[in-house]
């Protein structure tokens, strides 16, 4: 039985309740990396996207700034991403990291502050033991203060250290899994992995899960998706350099809630 | 914008609301290198410089409890608080400081954003370096990104201000460094930028563009014909600048109130050069 009326009531801004779909559209990388391609204009950018997908992951300072784009009975709803990290910062980048960081820019009282329904943070595995103790510590102390404040935490898992590699990969997303469910997190994140493991993971996770994708999914991956259990579609940043993107998010939205 | 109503006021008492812009004079010098002239007779120079009109001035929490009747009055500047503190200067390579050199790159936070506001500060301004190495740019972003908490529970603006230092600084991504790093100082809540010019009016309009706050160009080192320091002020104006926050080129200037009224010619008149 679900008693925090608040998760649930902001978590359904994100998740359809009629359908329990949802598409999110990432626009948070511009803080680790500057604009991006697409992202150069914020506002335009999100005023394309804001009516065809459910939510939008967003950093606190555009929130504050561009805050009348979102929210609403008829607008994706604003996720606040608490967290920052290099790694995105590779050898393209101007600065390209050469040690991993990961820092809070935001907890969850300044989320519900900026008009938040939601959080995100990262969980970035294969990591050394030292900095996936700080991670999962610091995810530890976001969920009791999200419960506490009733606004959901959406934990995003990112295969990114050194242990991770081909054959432990699927291995390691579950693992992820099961240490954020521990947590105490209200909807999962999740990189592509084998069907096998797609199916496993949608039939054991009680809470939501997204699958996170690089570019706007057509009805085959649409199906293999929800078939496979899970709640929703992660677009990433790189979508927003696809020629027409928006008419093609569009689309998803539709055929995602059977609108069309 | 949505921005509190506590940030839009303020936020219009430093830029002049009929045109957006600003012109700042930064005066904070003695907060974090050697103790020059400009540092040793700060008033009487910043009496000349409020002469000229600026539209704001930045100083350090010190300075704004013994100069405080600087500030005072309808037309008087706003006052921007420095809330933080950083070695930079005594750094062995920097040729600005050197009475006492430091070997380790320092940046500390030293006020809290509630204690600029109690001052009557219409704003502070907050480092946020990098390229030094990703350590301390991670640090930097954790100070800020605490900062714009404060900020915005408060309804006190942030400036940041990003300022590529180590080897990143002396390549030729300089300019990419200053593009990204502006963007990413909105990202966490900056809700303008000061920042140093980026070498070309086309490069410094990218900025301006991807920063989408305003933008306010600082002066650096103290250029030998303050004709310099204006064309800067002129090629930043073109691209897009929202004002600017010099500092050495005006409080070291022969005339202070003369060096503000110039650059804000440029900057509220667009009187070019």
């Amino acid at each position: 039985m679900k008693i925090n009326i608040g998760k649930t009531i902001r978590l359904g801004d994100l998740i359809d309740p009629t359908d329990h779909r949802s598409l999110v559209i990432d626009t948070s990388i511009t803080a680790s990396v500057g604009a991006v391609s697409g992202l150069e204009n914020f506002k335009e950018t999100v005023s394309k996207i804001n009516t065809i997908c459910d939510g939008i992951i967003v950093n606190p300072g555009q929130l504050e700034h561009y805050g009348e784009l979102l929210g609403g009975s008829h607008r994706a709803s604003p996720i606040v991403r608490l967290d920052w990290t290099n790694y995105y910062r590779d050898r393209s980048f101007c600065l390209p990291a050469k040690q991993i960081h990961r820092i809070l820019i935001s907890s969850v009282d300044d989320a519900l502050t900026v008009g938040a329904s939601a959080t995100v943070v990262r969980y970035l595995i294969g990591m050394d033991d030292e900095f996936e103790a700080e991670n999962v510590r610091s995810i530890s102390l976001t969920a009791k203060d999200a419960y506490r404040e009733a606004l959901p935490l959406i934990v995003e898992l990112c295969m990114v250290g050194e242990k991770v590699n081909d054959k432990n990969f699927d291995g390691a997303v579950k693992l992820g899994v099961a240490c954020m469910l521990e947590v105490g997190a209200d909807g999962l994140i999740i990189p592509e992995c084998s069907p096998e493991t797609t199916q496993e993971i949608g039939a054991w996770a009680d809470i939501p899960v997204l699958l996170r994708s690089s570019e706007i999914p057509d009805l085959t991956m649409q199906n293999h998706v929800f078939n496979g259990g899970f709640s929703g579609i992660l677009l990433r940043e790189n979508i927003f350099s696809e020629s027409g993107f928006a008419k093609k998010i569009s689309n998803c939205f539709n055929n995602i809630h059977t609108k069309e | 914008m949505s921005l509190s109503p506590g940030k839009t006021t303020r936020l219009n008492r430093l830029f002049n609301p009929n045109d957006g812009r600003a012109v700042c004079v930064a005066a904070d010098h003695g907060w974090m290198s050697d103790p020059t002239p400009n540092v040793m007779n700060l008033r009487k120079i910043l009496e000349e410089v409020v002469e000229g009109k600026p539209d704001g001035i930045l100083v350090s929490f010190g300075t704004a409890q013994r100069m405080a009747d600087l500030f005072t009055g309808k037309g008087a500047p706003a006052l921007i608080i420095r809330a933080d503190w950083m070695n930079m200067p005594r750094l062995g390579d920097s040729n600005v400081s050197s009475i006492l050199p430091v070997t380790n790159f320092k940046k500390k936070a030293t006020s809290f954003a509630h204690d600029a506001l109690n001052m009557g500060a219409s704003a502070i301004t907050i480092y946020y370096f990098t390229g030094y190495s990703d350590e301390f740019e991670a640090l930097n972003i954790e100070q800020n990104a605490m900062f714009a908490r404060e900020c915005r529970k408060i309804g006190l603006p942030l400036i940041i201000e990003p300022m590529a230092v180590g080897d990143g600084a002396k390549t030729k991504k300089f300019a990419n460094i200053l593009i990204a790093s502006a963007r990413i100082a909105v990202e966490l809540g900056a809700d303008a930028v000061k920042i140093p010019y980026t070498g070309s009016v086309a490069s410094f309009k990218d900025l301006v563009d991807k920063a989408q706050v305003p933008v306010l160009v600082l002066g650096g080192a103290k250029y030998e014909d303050p004709r310099d320091a204006l064309t800067l002020v002129e090629e930043a104006v073109r691209a897009g600048a929202a004002g600017t926050v010099f500092g050495r080129n005006v409080t070291m200037a022969e005339n202070p109130q003369k060096m503000v009224e110039n650059i804000a010619a440029i900057v509220h008149s667009k009187t070019l050069l």
